[in-house]
């Protein structure tokens, strides 16, 4: 008798097992898609980043801003950043306006003046901060970005840095985006610290270059334009902006340059911080995205909370050598 | 009782075993395949749905593609149904988009559709304000709401599109998880069937070895039996069904055929000994007859002689004479009448009496004959001819040579159940060894004097022997040479006093 039920036990307690197995692995699975987004945090604000640039360096103050808000218990979303339209700054802020978001973080750029949009989303109650670059004739609450007469000082010590005897033939890159007073009032400073500062023995002579990185693929041709005419390349190439810096790099090396023409970029992206570390790039004057992520979603949260808010955050600008990257 | 073993054999009969058997298996496959086909069947459902939200984006998208489109209509011919339609339309849209989500949630999808339904509200009071304008024919107005929100369709449109791919690759990863989940369910559900396939396939096999177990030992038990073999060992009845009770009645039956086996046999036995002791019997009686016919050529013509003797001498006036005839011819009557059967006790001594009348006639009353009777022995019944030849060996034997002192006494009495037959003479008496031969029967008499019937006192207890059925129905007892003999018959009495046939 025992030889019976202790083999018809041991078969009905492993079906019972396999089946409750079965049964609760599947409870599982189902419950882990039912569930999916429902664990989900939920913020008390949402705020949206409008850019159209989406290179490395608006990444990292994007990727800053938003561990930021997070902190804060604010969602920020990138408008337009994975949707196949093609939104410019006006549709973005658009979009912004009619999704009823908290907050607008914008970077103006490209030239387009977006003025009007700013004004409407204050209109709605939606507050804006612009980064980097300013747009001060509109309603945006607050401006975080670097301070112009500080760039031009910085990049003013680069080049004198970089002087050599004889003439020394300085091209500054100037993004056609940017070509506004702050611009005006850094290479006015250049120009300022590089006379005063530099030996009778040498001859500076600094000319810019328009280069219009808002349209696709312009300046690598630009850059690439320059190397070809060889007659008119520089001594000294002034970057302001990560694309053309980096565009300047590959120039210098396909033309085999490296050593006859010294860049000072702008943003150490990866490429550039290991050109710095070769020797192939002197130098790069660098911002902290991470107090530009951090200042935006404060000036947002400061205005909603307390009503106003200081209308300038500046970040600090750090320059970047060989010493620095070891 | 009949009644009570009818329910317990129903309680535990073969059927309700079997019937339990295939319904415990029944209802294990049941239940599993049940179970498994509930886990299928929701699993299904479950697949089933996974695209519903692509279904109810689908939806929205239609649904504001129809309210634009009666915007434009109406814009366009300012028709009524237009108009109505819109509401309609608009009233839809409305009750879908209140099912997006609305709050500030860390998922893409879910500010997705945060943003369609913030922007559909924007674009929806958009909507309504072109229409107002239209009604009041402000063209310029209205063409600008017109543009506007013709514009937020276009982005709601692209959210949409967004979150329409987005959905898409989540239900598909979903989809591909529930597929994936569905093969390990599939193996799980394998095993599960395995499984209760072997539980069914043991059970069955138990079932059916414990209902044909005892059938199989019982089939060689009775191979055995019906070869002659009783002595078989039988299965122990462990089971009340129908196998067991036909096992223990087998049993049963086994043992009631040895006992009438046994009984046959002692019958048989008892039967072969009756007739033994009855041929036995015969036999001696023929020796008995045979001895007297011997001795007595026709007994018959002898007896009627003496009558008709007996006759003449009344006839002459011979009393004593024809007494004397009359005696003898009463002896001998009963010698030939007597010898085949038994006789009563009284007929016996009655023998006795003549025989000792014709001795003492023969030796002018020399013999001295006493008798005793102490007992009611009308009823009782001894094979014939034992007394008489008894008496005849105390005169033969014990005062043959001094008759004129001779005494012979008989005594009859009861003691306790026996009846005690005595016959005593004051002759010359037997020794030990004498006695013992004589009891053995290795002593027979083969005189043939005057005096002697022809019956040895060895045909006496042989004879008494088988009728009583005892070993020592007669015994001889002699204080020694010259003190007389007494030969003493020990006869069993039955209750009644009647004596044992």
């Amino acid at each position: 008798m025992k030889k019976t039920i202790i083999p018809i036990t041991a078969v009905l307690i492993a079906t019972t097992v396999l089946l409750l197995g079965m049964w609760s692995y599947y409870s599982s699975v189902v419950t882990e898609i039912e569930q999916q987004g429902s664990n989900a945090a939920v913020y008390d604000r949402h705020y949206v980043v409008v850019s159209e640039d989406s290179s490395e360096l608006w990444q990292s103050i994007y990727e800053s801003a938003r561990e930021a808000a997070a902190r804060e218990n604010v969602y920020l979303e990138w408008i337009g950043a994975n949707s196949p339209a093609n939104y410019t700054l006006k549709d973005s802020m658009k979009v912004a306006i009619a999704s009823k978001v908290d907050g607008i973080i914008l970077y103006p750029w490209g030239g387009l003046d977006v003025t009007e949009q700013i004004n409407e989303a204050a209109k709605q109650g939606i507050p804006v901060v612009t980064v980097l670059n300013d747009c001060n004739e509109s309603d945006r609450i607050s401006f975080v970005g670097i301070n112009s007469y500080q760039m031009g000082q910085i990049y003013g010590e680069q080049i004198l840095n970089l002087l050599e005897d004889g003439m020394n033939r300085v091209l500054v890159l100037v993004n056609t985006s940017m070509e506004d007073v702050n611009t005006n009032l850094m290479y006015s400073q250049m120009n300022a610290v590089v006379e005063a500062g530099k030996p009778r023995t040498k001859k500076v002579e600094i000319s810019a270059y328009s280069v219009d990185s808002t349209a696709n693929f312009e300046a690598e041709e630009v850059i690439r334009d320059i190397f070809i005419n060889s007659d008119s390349l520089p001594d000294i190439l002034i970057c302001l902006d990560p694309v053309s810096t980096e565009c300047a790099y590959q120039a210098i090396v396909d033309y085999n340059e490296v050593g006859n023409v010294n860049i000072v970029g702008y943003y150490t992206s990866d490429i550039v911080m290991n050109a710095i570390h070769k020797g192939l790039i002197p130098a790069a004057v660098t911002i902290d995205t991470g107090e530009i992520g951090r200042y935006s979603i404060d000036a947002l949260n400061e205005y909603l909370s307390a009503g106003h808010v200081s209308n300038y955050f500046n970040v600090g600008l750090s320059i970047v050598t060989k010493d620095e990257t070891k | 009782m009949t009644q009570r073993s009818t329910n317990s054999l129903r309680a535990n009969s073969i059927q309700k075993k079997l019937i339990l058997v295939m319904a415990a298996m029944l209802a294990s496959v049941l239940c599993v395949n049940l179970f498994i086909f509930n886990q299928i069947n929701s699993m299904v459902r479950q697949i089933d749905s996974i695209f519903t939200s692509n279904v109810t984006i689908g939806e929205l998208a239609d649904t504001l593609g129809l309210v634009e489109n009666r915007v434009y209509e109406y814009l366009n011919t300012k028709s009524s149904t237009a108009l109505e339609d819109y509401y309609r339309y608009e009233q839809e849209y409305r009750d879908l988009i209140q099912q997006l989500n609305n709050q500030n949630v860390d998922s893409d999808t879910k500010m997705l559709e945060k943003n369609i339904r913030n922007m559909s509200e924007t674009y929806l009071a958009k909507t309504e304000e072109t229409l107002q304008a239209k009604r009041g024919r402000n063209v310029e107005r209205y063409k600008a709401c017109f543009e506007e929100e013709t514009q937020l369709f276009e982005y709601i449109n692209y959210y949409i599109y967004e979150l329409d791919g987005l959905q898409f690759r989540l239900n598909s990863r979903n989809y591909q998880m529930l597929l994936s989940s569905m093969n390990i369910l599939e193996i799980f559900s394998m095993v599960i069937m395995l499984l209760i396939f072997g539980f069914c396939l043991f059970l069955a096999i138990m079932t059916i070895r414990t209902m044909i177990g005892p059938l199989t030992h019982l089939s060689a038990a009775a191979h055995k039996v019906a070869d002659g073999e009783f002595e078989v060992e039988l299965p122990e009845a462990v089971s009340r069904d129908e196998v067991g009770i036909v096992t223990s009645a087998f049993r049963q039956m086994l043992e009631s055929i040895k006992v009438y086996i046994d009984r046959v046999k002692s019958g048989v036995e008892k039967e072969a000994q009756m007739k033994a002791r009855e041929l036995s019997m015969e036999a001696h009686l023929k020796e008995a007859q045979l001895k007297y016919l011997q001795a007595q050529i026709n007994p018959h013509f002898l007896f009627n002689s003496l009558n008709a003797g007996a006759q003449l001498a009344v006839m002459e006036d011979a009393e004593q004479t024809g007494i004397f005839m009359e005696k003898m011819a009463d002896f001998f009557r009963y010698n030939v009448k007597k010898m085949e059967g038994d006789a009563t006790l009284l007929e016996e001594i009655e023998a006795v009496d003549n025989y000792i009348f014709i001795l003492n006639v023969r030796y002018a009353g020399d013999i001295t004959y006493e008798k005793q009777i102490n007992a009611d022995i009308d009823n009782i019944r001894v094979p014939s001819m034992i007394l008489q030849p008894i008496v005849e060996n105390a005169v033969s034997h014990g005062i043959h040579d001094n008759m004129a002192e001779g005494k012979i006494q008989l005594f009859v009495g009861k003691e306790e159940d026996q009846l005690r037959i005595s016959v005593m003479d004051n002759g010359i008496g037997m020794s030990h060894e004498e006695i013992e031969a004589v009891m053995c029967g290795k002593l027979h008499q083969e005189q043939r004097d005057g005096n002697s019937t022809g019956i040895g006192l060895d045909n006496v207890i042989n004879r008494l022997k088988l009728y009583y059925n005892c070993q020592e129905p007669l015994s001889i007892h002699s204080e020694g040479k010259g003190m007389g003999t007494e030969v003493t018959i020990l006869l069993p009495l039955d209750e009644g006093g009647m004596e044992h046939v």
